[in-house]
Order: structure tokens, then C-alpha cells, then sequence
């Protein structure tokens, strides 16, 4: 596809206009580089290479490309017209090689790392995949911990990612689609799903909004989620982001469609429901009773983080009523003599907490826990000594931070903490009663999000009982035999149904035998 | 569709403004939670009463046991104030008018009244408190027959507090039983409903440091008519079948055995003899035998033996009862009238239930069924 304003230019076979061609375009870059040489030894014809600088292997290309064209470029010099057929089927011995007659898609590919050979007389190229640039090795994942889990995290490198999805999902209809997003940038984006699983609506859907992006850099993969949300404004992820291979996996079976793009080591799921963002890969690395009890302590860590603040402003200052007789008497104590109000208390120690935590953010990390000890350690304890703030307020506040951090994503993590706030606010004005109000409406907003069409909320609202199985709890695997309906799978059965061999009556027969004789 | 959303979410916050807001926002350092009211007849005005509250000492507590501090003595844990006045109100206005900082009811637990009130009295004080919002209609209510403010003044030794020191003991009697705890609503909904009578249960200090729930008082509308002692509060709880878990100790030809009833439950059967009504109370108490205990299948004998004794013991102690409220007291503790106002209202319009009551005929029939402790048949 050529670029807007410019003409589509095909290659005569005239070195000369290739050269051009380059230099009045990226040519211009000092990174450029052509090298030249004659095919089949010294009096061969002349060929070019065009590739940039350090995007590639230098000694692939020595060794894989130039050596056999100069030394065994024969054939190809003596049929120059069929250069570059011969050149590809008999020469080089890089695996990626493609024919082409189009100088901007010449350009497209030395942009992408490869590299084109030009020859004198032959009105068609080579492109050739020499990538070799520097790129990260497969780390840990460092949003996603897990214990029992995998260990590898995803990369930069959308093709490196691919290959640890491939990995996980072995299957003949795994699709996966690649498009390009940003007009500067010309990101890879891949589009992957598992074909007869994946809802056909969602996977159209993806690509129409994909395509449909006008944006000129994609800076991650936050970049295309802003696009692709159906609600724009809602603090709430819409799309479930993770840098797990094998939670990805996980989203494919189960019916989803996963955007991923390239030098962004995170991807997107398509659709992607309140519950996505609490289900962790732990959850299927333990025993089912287990993760469902973790599942349970995320479900009291997020009451806390939204409601704790708010409810100690609510009833210390509106409503003490509400108070039993010796706690209320315990809080006053606690009180007594200190110079503001819970409000500003609330206020100060959040905000506190806050700087904390992006100061251990920013830092680097051996500093990052000088400033956990100094500022939760020493200013906590400094600003109650001096009689500023409650220390009941301090535990209230610390109590919350951590249950914040319960949550097992950080983007719905960030999205309850702003909620907190609003709870906050209403709790001052109007005590338990704009608590109620302010759920009340946060709940309705919830209820009214979708992703990709799918009810943010369910499978709780609309309820669905078949696939509350993996939501609060986390049934066996050998009971989770359907994947969610809220998805629209085309398939929905996940699994056959299984009989737990329960005893072995032979087993049970020898020993008996071997008891009494 | 958004725009129609946000108008319905504007119009239910703005609906929830009259109901709370900043205005009732304080900070709890401006507040004095009062946590008991003590009400006694002034003996210096005519209409006049002393409201004396109880205030907790918000420096005093939890700093209890702040060890090594080099503070002095050990503070007041509490302090009463007092405000006199013709209503409850201008008395707690004036109490106000000596405490510096606003009184708060939301937390107040126990309100001690003194027998010594007129009718007239404690129907205003009643319609004064319900004109405090603060005022929780769960707080409880005592009666003693002494002042009512040395009640609030008491030391009890296991409470910090006077005023929580009622908060625990009904909570405890709800188990025992050897009164029955009556909040401000249970006062309220007896006033409100014709032909039933409350009871508010007394206290009374037995020595220095100690107060007991002692018996009911018994009232008719807001006049108080007189107590009733242990034997015929016990008499009118297993009437009302609302005992639970209580100890007797009851007297058989071979000894004394101490009995506990565990579940005991009461029936009202209303009929007409001729033009008029009769009440038969069937109550039914199941227990256990605590003492003597015995192994294995025991005396099948003694077992009848002690259930007759059981029989006649509860069997007395509801006849003392009903004697005590319809022939000395004659206010309907029972709610009798209530089921005839509700069943016949015609009836209960054409008599007046306050003169009619104390020829009502009552006949209680007690059923006792008791179990050996250890033993299963």
C-alpha cells in the first residue's frame, strides 16, 4: 500500500533508480547503509544491499548472504532476469527470504529490520530477514507474580511472545492476525484467537476498531486500549492487561480474543469482565479450596480499600451513633486533643501514603525500601508521637494501602482508590447514607459498562449460574467443564466429563489377601 | 440517555439532603456523649425533675493502661451532671448550659428512672425523649426505688462505667432471666397498644458497690403501681413464656433437687363463658434435672416426683403472679386486653378494660416436662 501523496514505484531492475529511490527517501538517515559488490566474483554484475545500521546481524550478512552471493553467485549472474529467483531458491541460506517489485515495500522492510538485495538487471529484490538487534531475554513477570505458576514473563518482542503463546496452545486453529496501528510508528500488532471458540462477532469487531485507530504512535499497549474500550470516560479497565504467556493462554481457551503489539510486553484481552481482573494465575497453580480462599481474602481486601476510609469518617464524625458504646468511648479517647478533623486526618495520611508509594515507585530499587521504612515507618510513628493524627487513623490507613494492593491488577487497583475518594468525599457530607448514595450509583455505572459487548458485571449481573464456578471461588478443574457463557463461545463445552476413579478393587482385594493369609 | 441517567443520580443525592449533611457533621472532639440519664422527682419544685447524665471522661479512658507514664493520679472515669427543670428538655438545656462541650445522645445506654414519678411526669419525660432523633429506641430502661442518679453514680466494679454496667447486665439477664430487660421502644410500643400495660424491670443497690436486677415494676399507662418481687416477676415471665434458661430448686418427699428449665414456651386460648371472657395460659416448660445426677436409667419414680414438685413450684410462683398484678396492682401487665381489642373490639370498647380486668378469669395450666442431664430416653 503506498503511502498517501506518493506514487506507487516498482523496481526496473536499474540499480541507479534504487539508489534514488533510497536517497532522496530514509536514505537521508546517516543510520542507512548500502553496500555494494559484484555477483559471481569480480566481473559478476553489480548487486546492493540496503539495510540499517545495527538493526540487523552484521555477521549473518557477511556469512549467510554476501559470502555465498560473491563466491557461488554464478548462476544468477549468467539469467540475470531470474536473478533473484535463483539468488532465493539456491544461494542465500537465511530462511525468511521474499520476492518483491515494489520500492515501498522495499522501504517498509529495511524499516522493519530486514534487508534488500538489489542486482543490476534483474527487475526483482530480495528481502531478507536479518534482524539482529539487541532485545531482552524472557524475564520474570513483574506485575503478576506467581508462586507456583510459570516464571516467564513476556518481552518486547512480539514474535518472542508469539512463540511463548505457541508453546502454550498447540493447536491448529489458533489464529493469529497481524495488523499495523500508527501511522509514525507502524506498530505490529497481532490479533490472536482460537478459531471455533472465539466468538466470530468479537474477532470481527477487534480488527474493524483496530483498523479504525488514527492514532500516530503506539506507545504500549495502553495506547490501542483507550481506543478500543466502548466506554471512553469510565476510571475502569475495560480490558484485561497481562504480561503472562500463560495467562493469556488461560484467555484463549476460554473464548477470548488477545490484541497484542509489538514492544509492549503486555497484551489485552477482548472481552474482559469485573471478575478477569481478579483472577490471578495462582488461582490455577493451588488447590481449589485454597484458591478459593484467596479469592475470598481479595473479595474483604477490595470492601476495605473502598470502604474503610469512608466508613471511619462517617461514623466518627456524622454518624457516632452508629459506634458500639465502647468503641465510640475508645475513639473519643484516641481523639482527644488532636487538632483536626477525621476529614483532614483522612486526608493527610492517604495523600501520605500516596507520595510513598510513587517516591518507592520512581526510585531505584534498592532505595525504593529506604523510603518504604523511612515514610511508613518513621513518619508514622513521628506524626502520632507529636499528636497530629490518631493512630487509629494510622492502622485505618495502612490497613487500607495494603488491602489496596490485594487486588491482583494494578489498573483495577488504581480505578478503586480513585472510587475511594469519591466515598470519601460523600462520607463527610451526608455519613453512612452517601456511602449507601455512592455505591449505590458506583454499582449502577458498573452495571452499565460492557466490553466488547459483554455486561461488565457478569456473570453475576446478568446472572449467569454456569460460570460462577470460577468467580468467588474456584471450583476443580474436572467441574469447570463450560467455558463462560457471558463470552458467546462458539464452542461452549470446554472439557468432557471425567469419573474420579475412587478406589481400585483389586488394590483393595490384594491387600485384604495379603492380611490374612 | 446519559444526560436522563445523570439527572436521576443528581435527584437522588439531592433526595438524601434533608435526610443527613454536613450540618451533622462534628467532630468528636466537640462532643459529650452522655452514656446514661438518671430522672428524679425534684423535692424542691412541685412539677420540677432532676435529669442527671452521665459523662465519660473521654481523657481517662484507654489511657488506662498507658504504663510508665509519669501522670499523676488516677483520673474520674466519669462525671454526673445535673439540670433541673419542668420537662426533660429545659433540664437537659440547662445541663447543657454547664457542660462545655454539645451533648450527644447517640451513645447513651441505660435510662434509670425513679418510681417516685408522677404519671404526669414521666409522660412528658417519655415525649421529651422522643423528641431527641440522637436518642436510640434501643437504650434500656430501669426503675429503682432509690434515687435514680446514686444509681448512675454506683462504682461497679467490673464495668468501667455505671451506664455500661446496664448495658451488660441486661444483656446477661436476656440469658438468666430473672427480669426481663425493657429498651425504650418495647416501653413505647406497651403505651401505644390498648389494653396492655408495660413493665419496666428495677434495680436496686444490695451493698455498697453492688447493684441486681431485681424483679419488674409494673405501670399503668406512664403511673407507676408498685413492684413485683422475684417470685412474681418469675411468675409473670413463665406466663409470658419468655424464660429460658433459670434454675429452681424444688422439694420432693426424698430431698431437694435443683432443676433448669432450657426451653419454655407459653399459650393464650381465648374464650367466652356466658358474656365473659377467660383467658387460659397453658405454659409449658421443658428442663433438666441438675442435680441429683444419675447414671445409667435412674429412679423412674423419682423422676415423677421431682417433675410434680417442678409442677407445683412454677405452678405458685404464676398464681402468686397473677394474684399480685389482677388483684393488687390491677393494671394488665399480661396484654390481655390487647387480645380482646384486637379479637372483640366491640367488646373491648363497650367495658372499660382498667375496671374489667381485675375480675377477668385466668386460668393457668403449667405442663412441665423435664429430662435427666446425661441420660438419653
Amino acid at each position: 500500500m503506498p503511502a498517501a501523496g506518493r506514487e506507487e514505484q516498482v523496481y526496473s531492475g536499474d540499480l541507479q533508480q534504487a539508489h534514488h529511490f533510497f536517497k532522496v527517501g530514509i536514505g537521508q538517515s546517516d543510520d542507512f547503509r548500502v553496500r555494494e559488490f559484484r555477483l559471481g566474483g569480480p566481473t559478476g554484475p553489480k548487486a546492493m544491499l540496503v539495510y540499517l545500521e545495527r538493526m540487523i546481524s552484521d555477521s549473518l550478512l557477511d556469512e549467510q548472504i554476501i559470502e555465498p552471493a560473491m563466491h557461488f553467485g554464478e548462476p544468477a549472474a549468467q539469467d540475470l532476469p531470474n536473478a533473484a529467483r535463483i539468488l532465493a531458491e539456491s544461494l542465500t541460506t537465511r530462511a525468511n527470504v521474499k520476492r518483491s517489485r515494489s520500492m515501498h515495500t522495499a522501504e517498509k522492510a529495511v524499516l522493519d529490520a530486514g534487508v534488500c538485495l538489489f542486482v543490476d538487471g534483474c527487475a526483482e529484490f530480495l528481502m531478507l530477514d536479518v534482524t539482529g538487534f539487541p532485545e531482552r531475554g524472557i524475564g520474570q513477570p513483574a506485575t503478576e507474580h506467581s508462586v507456583r505458576g510459570s516464571r516467564e514473563g513476556m518481552t518486547e518482542v512480539l514474535l518472542t511472545n508469539l512463540t511463548m503463546i505457541r508453546r502454550r496452545v498447540k493447536d491448529r486453529s489458533l489464529r493469529i492476525k497481524f495488523l499495523r496501528v500508527g501511522t509514525k510508528s507502524n506498530t505490529r500488532v497481532a490479533v490472536i484467537y482460537i478459531d471455533g471458540v472465539a466468538n466470530p462477532a468479537v474477532i470481527r469487531e477487534v480488527h474493524r476498531r483496530l483498523k479504525a485507530i488514527p492514532i500516530d504512535q503506539v506507545q504500549g499497549i495502553q495506547t490501542l486500549e483507550e481506543f478500543l474500550v466502548d466506554h471512553p470516560f469510565t476510571p475502569f479497565p475495560l480490558l484485561r492487561s497481562t504480561e503472562r504467556p500463560d495467562e493469556v493462554a488461560r484467555q484463549l481457551t476460554s473464548g477470548k480474543v488477545v490484541i497484542m503489539a509489538d514492544n509492549s510486553p503486555f497484551t489485552i484481552s477482548a472481552p474482559s469482565v469485573l471478575m478477569d481482573f481478579y483472577q490471578t494465575m495462582d488461582d490455577y497453580h493451588f488447590g481449589f479450596w485454597g484458591a478459593s480462599m484467596i479469592r475470598i481474602v481479595r473479595l474483604i481486601g477490595w470492601l476495605l480499600t473502598l470502604y474503610l476510609p469512608a466508613i471511619y469518617i462517617a461514623l466518627i464524625a456524622v454518624n457516632p451513633e452508629m459506634v458500639p458504646n465502647k468503641l465510640a468511648l475508645t475513639i473519643a479517647a484516641t481523639r482527644e486533643g488532636l487538632p483536626f478533623p477525621p476529614m483532614v486526618e483522612v486526608l493527610v495520611i492517604e495523600v501520605l501514603l500516596e507520595l510513598i508509594r510513587e517516591a518507592a515507585l520512581r526510585l531505584p530499587q534498592p532505595l525504593g525500601t529506604t523510603i518504604g521504612v523511612v515514610g511508613g515507618i518513621v513518619v508514622g510513628e513521628a506524626i502520632v508521637a507529636a499528636g497530629l493524627i490518631s493512630p487509629l487513623m494510622i492502622i485505618f490507613a495502612a490497613t487500607t494501602m495494603l488491602a489496596s494492593f490485594t487486588s491482583p491488577t494494578l489498573d483495577i487497583n488504581f480505578s478503586w482508590r480513585l472510587m475511594k475518594w469519591l466515598l470519601i468525599a460523600l462520607a463527610q457530607i451526608f455519613g453512612l447514607l452517601g456511602i449507601i448514595v455512592g455505591s449505590t450509583a458506583l454499582f449502577g455505572h458498573l452495571a452499565a459498562l460492557s466490553s466488547f459487548g459483554v455486561p461488565y458485571l457478569a456473570p453475576v449481573a446478568p446472572m449467569k449460574p454456569g460460570d460462577l464456578g470460577d468467580t468467588l471461588v474456584r471450583l476443580p478443574y474436572w467441574a469447570l467443564r463450560f467455558r463462560p457463557q457471558h463470552l458467546r463461545p462458539v464452542d461452549r463445552k470446554r472439557s468432557g466429563s471425567y469419573e474420579h476413579a475412587e478406589q481400585f478393587p483389586e488394590l483393595a482385594e490384594a491387600q485384604q489377601e495379603a492380611r490374612d493369609p | 440517555m446519559s444526560v436522563q441517567k445523570g439527572l436521576i443520580l443528581l435527584l437522588l443525592v439531592a433526595l438524601t439532603l434533608p435526610l443527613a449533611g454536613c450540618w451533622d457533621n462534628r467532630e468528636p472532639q466537640l462532643r459529650a456523649y452522655v452514656l446514661g440519664m438518671a430522672i428524679d422527682p425534684d423535692p424542691e419544685e412541685q412539677e420540677g425533675i432532676i435529669v442527671s447524665l452521665q459523662l465519660p471522661v473521654p481523657k481517662a479512658a484507654g489511657r488506662g493502661k498507658e504504663g510508665g507514664g509519669g501522670g499523676g493520679g488516677e483520673g474520674e472515669q466519669y462525671f454526673l451532671v445535673e439540670g433541673r427543670g419542668e420537662s426533660v428538655i429545659t433540664a437537659v438545656q440547662r445541663a447543657q448550659d454547664r457542660v462545655s462541650r454539645e451533648l450527644f445522645f447517640g451513645q447513651m445506654r441505660a435510662i434509670v428512672l425513679s418510681s417516685q414519678l408522677t404519671g404526669q411526669q414521666l409522660e412528658h419525660i417519655m415525649i421529651g425523649l422522643r423528641n431527641n432523633p440522637d436518642i436510640e429506641d434501643t437504650v434500656y430502661l430501669a426503675v429503682t426505688a432509690e434515687s435514680a442518679a446514686d444509681a448512675l453514680r454506683l462504682e461497679t466494679r467490673l464495668e468501667r462505667l455505671p451506664a455500661l454496667f446496664f448495658n451488660s447486665v441486661f444483656e446477661a439477664v436476656r440469658r438468666t432471666t430473672v427480669s426481663e430487660p425493657v429498651q425504650l421502644w418495647q416501653f413505647w410500643r406497651a403505651q401505644e397498644t390498648s389494653g396492655w400495660e408495660p413493665v419496666i424491670p428495677r434495680v436496686e443497690q444490695v451493698e455498697k458497690n453492688e447493684m441486681k436486677v431485681s424483679g419488674l415494676a409494673a405501670y399503668q399507662g406512664y403511673q407507676f403501681v408498685g413492684f413485683l418481687s422475684e417470685e412474681e416477676s418469675q411468675g409473670y415471665l413463665w406466663l409470658q413464656g419468655r424464660t429460658r434458661s433459670r434454675s429452681l430448686e424444688v422439694v420432693t418427699p426424698e430431698g431437694v433437687s435443683t432443676v433448669r428449665s432450657l426451653w419454655v414456651s407459653s399459650r393464650v386460648d381465648l374464650r367466652f363463658e356466658g358474656n365473659r371472657p377467660v383467658f387460659r395460659v397453658g405454659v409449658s416448660v421443658n428442663g433438666e434435672v441438675a442435680l441429683p445426677l444419675h447414671h445409667g436409667t435412674g429412679d423412674l419414680r423419682e423422676m415423677e416426683l421431682i417433675t410434680a414438685a417442678t409442677q407445683k413450684r412454677v405452678r405458685a410462683q404464676v398464681d402468686a403472679a397473677i394474684h399480685r398484678i389482677q388483684q393488687e396492682l390491677r393494671t394488665d401487665l399480661f396484654g390481655f386486653g390487647k387480645r380482646i381489642y384486637y379479637q372483640h373490639p366491640r367488646y373491648f370498647a363497650a367495658v372499660d378494660w382498667a375496671e374489667h380486668f381485675p375480675t377477668l378469669k385466668i386460668e393457668p395450666v403449667v405442663q412441665v416436662s423435664l429430662r435427666r442431664k446425661g441420660a438419653m430416653h
